[in-house]
């Protein structure tokens, strides 16, 4: 249980450090899917009317 | 209103309207400036929109059919974006854990079928978003290294001429803050130098330099450049005349203070100020800073020379 609670710790950890040297990157790309994705929604929402 | 497609539809045309309506809010609000910081936020919401609409389905309009779309906003969402993973995993969790509840309230004959078939495809759309999140992360961070590696200069860390001249380019875009003076640094003797205590201690003393430099440019508003074999380039951004000249002489000074007695090494430092014109072509100003530093060797070196325009001042 201990280790697997590390694990679970250390890949939070391993996120938190590559995400803070790659914030633009990640910001970038969920922009992106975000205008994908309500755009889509929004659009399969009005297809069966 | 009719709906052409399925007589289940009619009733579903008020849901319909309301998502697709939520859906272009969102869309809308996301591309305003001032949510760019909380796109994670708009994403988080769009997806609770998704899986309310997806719930409502299942347990209010269908409660005699299994969920369908249900399973499919469980597969997509996890994969959908980055995040923490456990936050991820989490947001599925909660809308499992709605529907489930709901499930067992409204349609209790079909209750355990959805939770399992949720619990599976949640399971499932969990393990391959972490997974995938796992290998863009991992993309991102291998061109950020290849990205750095191109741009610095291995023995002194700092930016490269390659890096110097795509920042050159960059000044033409309409926003882009540029400097207000470019300093050219030669380190003087620096053949001799090397001839007398080896190239182990040429490549230590460019490489103290380089440490020293990127001192200065955590504590002041200067950007350097390894320009050629001894000569470095810095960037000043913000600053008037009599700033430059004594920024470019604490640099002069603390370089002289650098090295140890029994290998020392000074700098020339030409100094262009280009604070208050209109500069189309900054090579012309580097150019100048260049005749600098060649006048402040011509004086004897150790010293800070500064043009400005055509006018000169020592």
């Amino acid at each position: 249980m201990k280790k697997r609670l590390n694990i679970l710790w250390n890949n939070e950890n391993r996120y938190m450090r590559l995400a803070s040297v790659n914030r633009k990157a990640i910001l970038t790309y969920n922009k992106k899917i975000l205008s994908a994705m309500t755009l889509i929604g929004g659009l399969l929402m009005m297809l069966p009317l | 209103m009719t709906a052409p497609l399925s007589n289940t539809k009619p009733d579903l045309v008020p849901t319909y309207l309301l998502s697709a309506a939520l859906f272009f809010i969102l869309l809308f609000v996301s591309r305003l400036p001032l949510v760019k910081e909380y796109t994670l936020y708009v994403l988080y919401l769009c997806f609770s929109v998704f899986f309310l609409f997806a719930i409502y389905l299942s347990v209010i309009h269908s409660p005699d059919m299994r969920a369908t779309i249900l399973l499919g906003a469980f597969c997509i969402v996890p994969f959908s974006f980055i995040d923490r993973p456990a936050r991820i995993n989490l947001f599925v969790a909660f809308w499992f854990g709605v529907h489930t509840v709901s499930a067992f309230h409204l349609k209790p004959q079909y209750a355990l079928d959805d939770t399992i078939n949720c619990l599976c495809f949640a399971i499932l759309g969990c393990y391959i978003g972490n997974m995938t999140m796992w290998i863009r992360l991992e993309g991102y961070e291998a061109q950020r290294l290849l990205t750095i590696e191109k741009e610095t200069d291995v023995l002194t860390g700092l930016y490269n001429r390659r890096k110097l001249f795509e920042t050159l380019a960059n000044f033409e875009a309409a926003n882009a803050e540029t400097p207000s003076g470019i300093l050219m640094i030669d380190i003087d003797h620096f053949k001799e130098y090397n001839d007398r205590y080896g190239h182990a201690a040429g490549d230590k003393c460019l490489s103290r330099l380089g440490d020293m430099f990127l001192k200065f440019s955590q504590n002041l508003r200067l950007q350097f450049y390894r320009y050629g074999g001894e000569e470095f380039l810095a960037m000043a951004y913000g600053y008037n005349r009599e700033e430059l000249l004594s920024i470019a002489e604490s640099l002069r000074i603390a370089a002289q203070d650098l090295h140890q007695k029994d290998t020392p090494a000074t700098i020339s430092i030409g100094v262009a100020y280009c604070g208050d014109e209109q500069v189309r072509n900054y090579e012309n100003i580097i150019d100048r800073a260049d005749k600098a530093v060649y006048a402040a060797k011509r004086l004897g070196r150790n010293q800070v020379f500064i043009v400005q325009n055509e006018e000169q001042t020592d």
